[in-house]
């Protein structure tokens, strides 16, 4: 078994195995590293190979500041055979020693590893400290779409089954786009919409770019509701390996009686299936017995579409004691 | 070479304002603001300075509105202007004419089509003035053209006498990366000095106060300052505004200086623009940069890590003791030791703190925290330094420890953090009726200065809502019992069922803000609903699609609609000045809208006249210097049940819980 940095040529095998890895998601894509890149951050690709085949890797994400690397993050990663412990052992044992000399190089003080895992990560992880953030919101809801549509209806609340037969009723209409005026109009809806929370909104530019970078390989739909030729609502979602993700959102205030955003996500979770994906993430709700909290209120609307919650383990850190101390030490210097 | 980003140009009463992939450039009605500071005091400086003709570059800046404004100045010989953006020099020369006068048709003006730093790296002559005038750094790449490396592209092509001056950030909502901007040029000897400016259209864009420098390797002397003559016609800049906007409260260059780094690395700007830590209010106190002023007074402004500490929110501070608690500490301690051979004495002896102390604090035995303090507090902010080091952190969608989802609050300051709240999963659930709400009505105050109640219309925001009648109301989280009525003048508590008015407070900075952005983003939102609705009606009904009868409701939805319109529109004419009501300097800690506790640990309000009395309450000492207003039990209910709110809530820092929960317990003891 050996490790190496992949390349432009690799692309094929490294999408055949983070689509086929559940454990693994759309931020370990070669298109959404191919994106972080536009957003000006330093992408590495490292793959393990075993008798010449790609068994294992991680897509590392990081930038570099004055006092040395952020952490080294790997979202959705590392992509290992999670199921073959022993060699996914090994295979973290070499992207260890290679995440330890991007350390040293760079100065990054620890790297944070995310699989999309249940319950505590397996012991070969070696010790690693619960991160304080994670880029990919646990617990969340997937609502399982490998199946008819009065079946997937069927597994939904009562009210939820209602509400997507008002919006077919009342003539909702859902489309997709993938061009760049989509933007235009996700974000003037996205805009009211982060206004009206009161939060700091990603710039357009951001989705632009995202667009740009995913859309080649049918990754990316940028979803909307009508209604009587009024745009309703909008989201970005993201279709990769078995798993569709509703990434964001945003909507007017105006005509909620219609229904739109169910009939949203009913066409998203059909649409997903006919391109082949199983599952429908919709990437966050509030934790049990946290009624305050900020998605306790798109949770109520997020459990109308049943499903079952999933409890990923979180982020991770490991660190890097020789660049945390190295940090410490210039951070007390530079202070009066 | 193509067009690089996405511009719009939007009609604003008579004029026009201009995006740049969505951001505010400017506005025609107020771009003189922001043009005149950016320009017209290094251009005036420079005239005095050199007595002769001078030749200018300028970085940006493509609309030409900066343009204009150095071509009021005869001795202004040649000026060369750079913009890679072809598309934002084409509207220059066509639809913005009428205000930049043209003023890329001057034949004393060479526009060059190329990246900024490019251009720097390929010449080789100097300029006396140098005019920076960049969009705003959101990413990384923009980041760049405000780093040390990019300015020191600019001292090499600036003259020894020249001035460079530089748009900014808001040094209000981004004190830290402001100053860290100061500090980046102060590294670079290029004696910056700061300005800031009120902007009326950034203002209600959500963008602050806007900040400027303006500097030179010659120091720029007060006397010149106080002597500048500005020989050109002017509609904003007097010599006293330009005086007035060089004074910073030091409460903003205490905590911007605390954070404030010198930008290295794009990543060291972005990171303190994306934590938008604000400011917290001071005592007044101003430093006035128009006077002689020596880096001695600027070092009291130092980067303090207990101080930066103290302002860590309650639920960071928990998140960060666990990290701590699970770090290897014998390999860190080995790890440091290794690399202290060449370092100071100072520092081996923090290190030799710090190994001391640990194991008790480790083992939470007592432990001597204010030695320990400085070393402690460095780890932590390092740590919260670590995690937003990362861009995509900012908008990260969880976190961990106490679940998913909270507010990202790294720093607690009187102002709400920005990222209060995460930006997916947001289709919305506001009504235009049946508002889900524990109360459905709510009081205010007719003309005649009557309590009437009414119900609520529609939701503006989580927390502002507005009645049929155009009435504002704000109510608060975890503390539904209670409304304020927002006037443009004051906010009214209500109680519920009360029969009277609790209280008037003065009108709030942040609450102006937020409402008069959602009122107008809600009726641009409703403008082009409305539109696309006509549109659709013009083909649908032709084609018969319309004779789907519309039921009862739908008509409704489209009355409240039109209602709503009108009510908008009133609200924006009533609220539009109320978004900056003047500033408030004292240092409090902000509890609500009007209620504070002050650095006396008293329990403050302010009256909707602008002045200041104590509330005494329960245990909390009483401000000697200002009058006491009378108690009763509607504010104690009221007081009590903020700081119950203040206890739970995990961004209200750790020294403030502190205070109110000595406050409550003093006064539980009284009794």
């Amino acid at each position: 078994m050996h490790l190496r940095y992949l390349t432009d040529n690799d692309k094929p095998q490294w999408e055949d195995l983070v689509r086929s890895t559940p454990e693994s998601g759309f931020m370990q894509s070669w298109a959404w590293s191919s994106f972080k890149e536009l957003e000006g951050q330093t992408v590495l690709r490292l793959g393990v190979f075993s008798d010449d085949v790609l068994c294992a890797g991680t897509i590392v994400y990081y930038v570099l500041s004055s006092v040395g690397a952020s952490a080294l993050e790997m979202p959705y990663g590392p992509v290992l055979p999670w199921g073959k412990a022993e060699v996914a052992s090994q295979a973290m044992d070499l992207i260890y020693k290679e995440l330890e000399k991007i350390s040293a190089e760079t100065g990054a003080p620890l790297a944070r590893i995310e699989p999309f895992i249940e319950g505590v990560l397996p012991s070969f992880m070696g010790k690693v400290i619960r991160a304080p953030l994670d880029l990919i919101p646990t617990p969340t809801l997937i609502i399982p779409i490998d199946k008819e549509d009065n079946d997937i209806l069927a597994q939904m609340t009562a009210k939820g089954r209602y509400n997507i037969k008002l919006a077919q009723k009342k003539s909702v209409e859902v489309y997709y786009a993938i061009d760049e005026d989509a933007i235009e109009d996700f974000y003037y809806l996205f805009e009211l919409t982060y206004h009206r929370h009161n939060f700091a909104g990603e710039p357009r530019s951001y989705f632009e770019s995202m667009l740009r970078a995913l859309k080649n390989d049918n990754m990316i739909r940028v979803y909307f509701s009508r209604y009587k030729g009024m745009l309703m609502g909008a989201a970005i979602a993201i279709f990769y390996g078995k798993r569709a993700t509703f990434l964001y959102g945003g909507s007017t205030s105006f005509f909620s009686s219609v229904m739109a955003a169910y009939g949203l996500h009913w066409q998203m979770m059909k649409d997903a299936r006919a391109v082949g994906c199983c599952e429908y993430d919709f990437f966050g709700i509030a934790p049990d017995g946290k009624p305050d909290h900020p998605y306790s209120r798109f949770s109520q609307f997020k459990f109308r579409f049943g499903g079952k919650k999933f409890v990923a383990s979180g982020a991770h850190d490991m660190y890097f004691y020789s660049q945390l101390a190295k940090m410490w030490i210039k951070s007390i210097e530079t202070a009066k | 070479m193509t067009n690089k980003h996405r511009l719009e140009t939007k009609p604003s009463d008579g004029g026009v304002s201009f995006y740049i992939d969505g951001s505010l450039q400017f506005d025609t009605r107020d771009e003189f603001i922001y043009h005149e500071s950016l320009v017209i005091p290094a251009a005036s400086i420079l005239t005095s300075r050199l007595k002769r003709p001078f030749d200018v570059l300028v970085l940006g800046g493509g609309d030409g509105l900066a343009l204009r404004e150095l071509l009021k100045y005869d001795n202004v010989r040649q000026v060369d202007l750079v913009d890679y953006d072809q598309g934002v020099i084409e509207y220059a020369k066509s639809q913005f004419v009428p205000w930049n006068k043209d003023a890329l048709s001057d034949p004393r003006v060479t526009v060059i089509l190329k990246e900024a730093g490019e251009y720097l790296k390929e010449i080789r002559k100097t300029y006396d003035l140098i005019v920076v005038d960049f969009t705003f750094p959101d990413r990384l790449d923009t980041c760049r053209l405000f780093t040390e490396g990019f300015y020191s592209l600019i001292k090499q092509r600036l003259s020894s006498d020249g001035l460079v001056t530089l748009n900014s950030i808001s040094p209000d909502l981004s004190a830290p990366a402001y100053w860290s901007i100061f500090k980046t040029l102060i590294s670079l000897k290029l004696n910056p000095k700061p300005l800031k400016a009120k902007i009326p259209s950034f203002i209600s864009h959500g963008y602050g106060d806007w900040g400027f420098f303006f500097g030179s390797q010659k120091l720029i002397v007060s006397r010149e300052l106080n002597d500048i003559k500005l020989s050109v016609p002017v509609r904003y800049l007097g010599k006293e505004i330009l005086l007035d906007g060089m004074k910073f409260p030091k409460a903003h260059m205490a905590w911007g200086l605390s954070l404030a780094t010198v930008v290295e690395e794009p990543s060291d700007l972005l990171c303190l623009l994306n934590m938008r830590v604000g400011v917290p209010s001071g005592d007044g106190s101003v430093l006035d940069f128009s006077k002689p002023l020596t880096y001695e007074d600027l070092k009291s402004f130092g980067f303090s890590h207990d101080m930066i500490a103290a302002h860590i929110a309650g639920e960071w501070l928990d998140k960060l003791s666990l990290i701590l608690k699970s770090l290897d500490w014998e390999t860190l301690l080995c790890e440091i030791e290794k690399n202290l051979s060449n370092s100071s004495s100072a520092l081996r002896e923090e290190f030799n703190l710090l190994k001391r102390e640990i194991p008790h604090l480790l083992r939470e035995e007592v432990f001597c925290w204010e030695r320990i303090q400085k070393v402690v507090s460095a780890l932590l902010v390092l740590v919260i330094f670590i995690n937003m080091l990362y861009p995509d952190n900012v908008f990260a969608k969880g976190s961990g420890g106490s679940g998913s989802g909270e507010e990202i609050v790294f720093f607690s300051q009187t102002q709400r953090a920005a990222y209060y709240a995460l930006p997916f999963g947001l289709i919305a659930l506001n009504r235009l009726s049946n508002i889900q709400r524990p109360y459905p009505t709510v009081a205010y105050v007719d003309k005649d200065g009557v309590v009437k109640n009414e119900n609520f219309f529609f939701a503006l925001t989580d927390d502002l809502y507005i009645s049929e009648a155009g009435r504002v109301y704000l109510s608060l989280p975890k503390l539904l019992q209670y409304e304020f009525q927002v006037t443009p003048t004051s906010l009214i508590l209500f109680e519920k069922g009360g029969s009277s008015p609790v209280f008037e407070f003065y009108s709030d900075t942040k609450v102006g803000e937020v409402l008069s952005q959602n009122i107008t983003v809600q009726r641009k939102a409703l403008e082009r609903t409305l539109k696309d609705y006509q549109t659709w009606l013009s083909w649908a009904a032709p084609a018969q699609l319309v004779f789907q009868e519309r039921g009862q409701a739908e008509v409704k939805d489209f009355e409240k609609l039109k209602k709503l319109q009108v009510i908008l529109s009133n609200l924006h004419n009533d609220y539009s000045d109320i978004s900056s009501p003047p500033e408030e300097q004292r240092d409090f800690f902000k509890l609500a809208p009007g209620v504070y506790l002050s650095n006396q640990r008293s329990i403050m309000l302010r009256k909707s006249d602008g002045t200041w009395v104590a509330y005494p309450f329960q245990g909390f000492p009483q401000d000697s210097t200002v009058s006491n207003s009378r108690p009763n039990d509607t504010m104690d209910r009221f007081i009590n049940a903020l700081i119950k709110a203040h206890l739970s809530r995990p961004e209200t820092p750790q020294a403030v819980k502190a205070i109110l929960t000595d406050g409550l317990a003093a006064g539980q003891k009284a009794n």
